[in-house]
């Protein structure tokens, strides 16, 4: 299902080829590397993890351009979300709603409400 | 007629109306959703005036208000009490296969993404960006932007974001982490269109 994107360069998958299993079995993964990142976002990483983050960065040159990706990712969802706050609501809708807020308390005026 | 219960007026909730507009658009990506969510959640304000600490800000309150009416909406919508993992799963199935069985890379994950490669700022400005950036942002199912949104952009801790969009601390942390993926899937998916 995936939009045609290209398979990763030649010189990652000769790297990874030798340094891949290895990189693995020693926790050291390309995917747990993402897993670490976006995870630092949200939590501080206990030391083991920060360390096994550090190491793959220093290897990895692929999974370092990530890092920056994120960090943009999340700059760009900041100010997409803070446009959207701009928006205004229908004149029209303020005006009705002041008229029913008005309606409300003259409701619970009448009911002997705790209006003062 | 009263316009003024307690240390309230009428006047000072009609001047928080556009905020409280804004915030709801942003969380819900629907006009009329978000001014009916408005009106629900002033109409409650006001009824419960009395409850409401002069010292503290007012729009504060107003905005708590408002959570808990996104919240509710999203409740009865999904016809469920806490929703699973599971219910996302289908926003998440993109990230299958991203990498191998030794955890490289199946894809570049840099094709393509140059422009975000640059300084955060420099990305933030970048119109082409923001455009597919809103578009992948509304992919995701209308809690996750709700959990995302509080995390991200009302930077709140994980617990209390979790709590907002009524799920446990543990599954709001797997949320979250797909989702950062699945976005920045979506947005290298649609760049190389």
């Amino acid at each position: 299902m995936r939009t045609k994107l290209p398979p990763a360069p030649d010189s990652y998958r000769r790297s990874h080829k030798l340094l891949g299993p290895g990189l693995n079995k020693l926790n050291l993964s390309c995917s747990h590397f993402s897993e670490l990142t976006v995870l630092s976002m949200d939590r501080k990483l206990t030391f083991g993890e920060r360390l096994s983050q550090i190491l793959h960065f220093c290897v990895c040159r692929m999974c370092r351009k990530v890092v920056k990706q994120m960090q943009s990712l999340r700059a760009l969802v900041r100010t997409s979300i803070a446009q959207d706050k701009l928006r205004q609501p229908d004149p029209e809708f303020l005006t009705g709603l002041r008229a029913k807020l008005k309606d409300i308390s003259s409701e619970t005026d009448s009911s002997g409400g705790p209006n003062r | 007629m009263n316009s003024e219960k307690g240390p309230l007026l009428i006047d000072s909730l009609i001047e928080h109306a556009p905020a409280l507009y804004g915030f709801a658009y942003s969380r819900l990506k629907d006009h009329h959703l978000a001014q009916d969510l408005v009106q629900d959640a002033l109409v409650a304000a006001w009824k419960s005036a009395a409850s409401y600490q002069k010292d503290s800000p007012l729009l504060t309150w107003l905005t708590g208000i408002l959570r808990h009416k996104i919240l509710d909406h999203h409740r009865s919508a999904a016809r469920r009490p806490v929703a699973s993992i599971e219910e996302n799963e289908t926003c998440f199935q993109s990230l299958n296969g991203l990498y191998d069985h030794n955890g490289d890379w199946t894809i570049d994950p840099n094709h393509g993404m140059a422009s975000l490669s640059q300084s955060p700022a420099k990305a933030a400005q970048n119109s082409d960006l923001r455009k597919w950036i809103a578009f992948c942002l509304e992919k995701l199912p209308p809690r996750l932007h709700l959990l995302f949104a509080a995390r991200e952009v009302d930077e709140l801790p994980v617990a209390e974001a979790a709590k907002l969009a009524g799920l446990t601390e543990g599954s709001a942390a797997v949320m979250l982490t797909r989702a950062r993926q699945a976005l920045r899937l979506c947005l290298q998916e649609s760049l190389n269109r």
